[in-house]
């Protein structure tokens, strides 16, 4: 998928949160066969060399957040910090308005995507399933959009699937990835069928029982369902067609 | 002199500048960003930039994230 001036040969982007252990965490980076991945800046601990040097392991493109930010001047400080230690110019906008549901802020999400854009970032703002805030992303210069599949951490996949379709089919040159809410291998699968460029997960694998398992059932289940639409899946019909043939039928005339 | 360091409050030596507090917490800038009264302070203004009585400074590092 084209992320700006990059292309990935894999449609799935990982957070690198809630892991039970950083090797887990590797094992599934290499079998969800990822090239980018999610992380977030947080006050320093006590070895705050270590979690970059996992990173480090990963040979992943970073792709930074600003997680936690409820307004303009957080996210863009925020970015500009990531910028700093990460030396990237790819930034995972959020600018969050609804505490309760984590649901990003509409206007927050445009100002600081505007801001930064012209300060030379390439944004990939986290928005919701609501075309007009889609659209005005692509209208400020994102060449990316993220709308929510549902809220974030909830497993729920895509509860709003016309909502989905119609930012797909309104926004035919831009990458939409989902974000947030998958927590299925078939939510992911639906994605890629609904004509999306990718999906961005984290919980899903890092929660599940088994995350390296999981993360590679993510890796299949997606490539099957791409390796599905290049054989042509049939169109739907309203009416049932029978499968066998109706000459000859044993007991008719 | 006192500043507020990640949320709690820190006593420093009068003229310190960004690049001597990163000396004091004895951590690699390489891994680290810093933010001073809610404003990002880039790495190549470290030396330039000093602290004053009462600065709110954030140092960040990278940390998982979804």
């Amino acid at each position: 998928m084209q992320i700006y001036n990059i292309k990935l040969k894999n449609n799935i982007i990982l957070g690198s949160s809630k892991y039970p252990s950083p090797n887990i965490f590797l094992k599934c980076v290499r079998n969800i066969k990822t090239e980018m991945i999610t992380v977030a800046l947080r006050k320093i601990g006590d070895k705050p060399e270590k979690f970059y040097k996992t990173l480090a392991k990963t040979n992943c493109k970073i792709l930074p957040n600003t997680a936690g930010c409820f307004n303009v001047k957080e996210a863009v400080n925020t970015a500009l910090m990531c910028r700093d230690i990460f030396e990237t110019d790819f930034i995972k906008l959020e600018v969050i308005e609804n505490e309760k549901n984590l649901a990003p802020s509409v206007r927050g999400t445009i100002k600081a995507s505007e801001t930064l854009l012209k300060l030379g970032f390439k944004v990939l703002p986290y928005a919701t399933d609501d075309i007009k805030f889609a659209r005005r992303l692509v209208e400020v210069g994102c060449k990316v959009v993220m709308p929510w599949g549902s809220p974030i951490g909830t497993g729920q996949g895509l509860v709003n699937i016309n909502k989905l379709k119609l930012i797909r089919k309104s926004l035919p040159d831009t990458t939409l990835i989902i974000d947030a809410g998958i927590g299925r291998v078939s939510h992911a699968c639906q994605v890629i069928e609904l004509g999306y460029d990718g999906i961005l997960l984290n919980s899903a694998v890092a929660l599940s029982k088994n995350p390296p398992k999981f993360a590679e059932s993510i890796y299949n289940g997606v490539n099957s369902t791409i390796e599905s639409i290049k054989a042509g899946p049939i169109s739907v019909s309203k009416k049932p067609i029978a499968s066998t043939s109706s000459k000859g039928i044993p007991f008719r005339k | 002199m006192k500043i507020i360091l990640n949320g709690k409050s820190k006593k420093l030596n009068s003229d310190q500048n960004v690049i001597d507090l990163i000396g004091l917490l004895k951590i690699d800038s390489k891994f680290i960003a810093v933010a001073i009264n809610g404003e990002f302070i880039s790495k190549r203004n470290y030396t330039k930039i000093f602290l004053h009585d009462g600065d709110v400074v954030e140092v960040v590092s990278p940390h998982p994230g979804g």
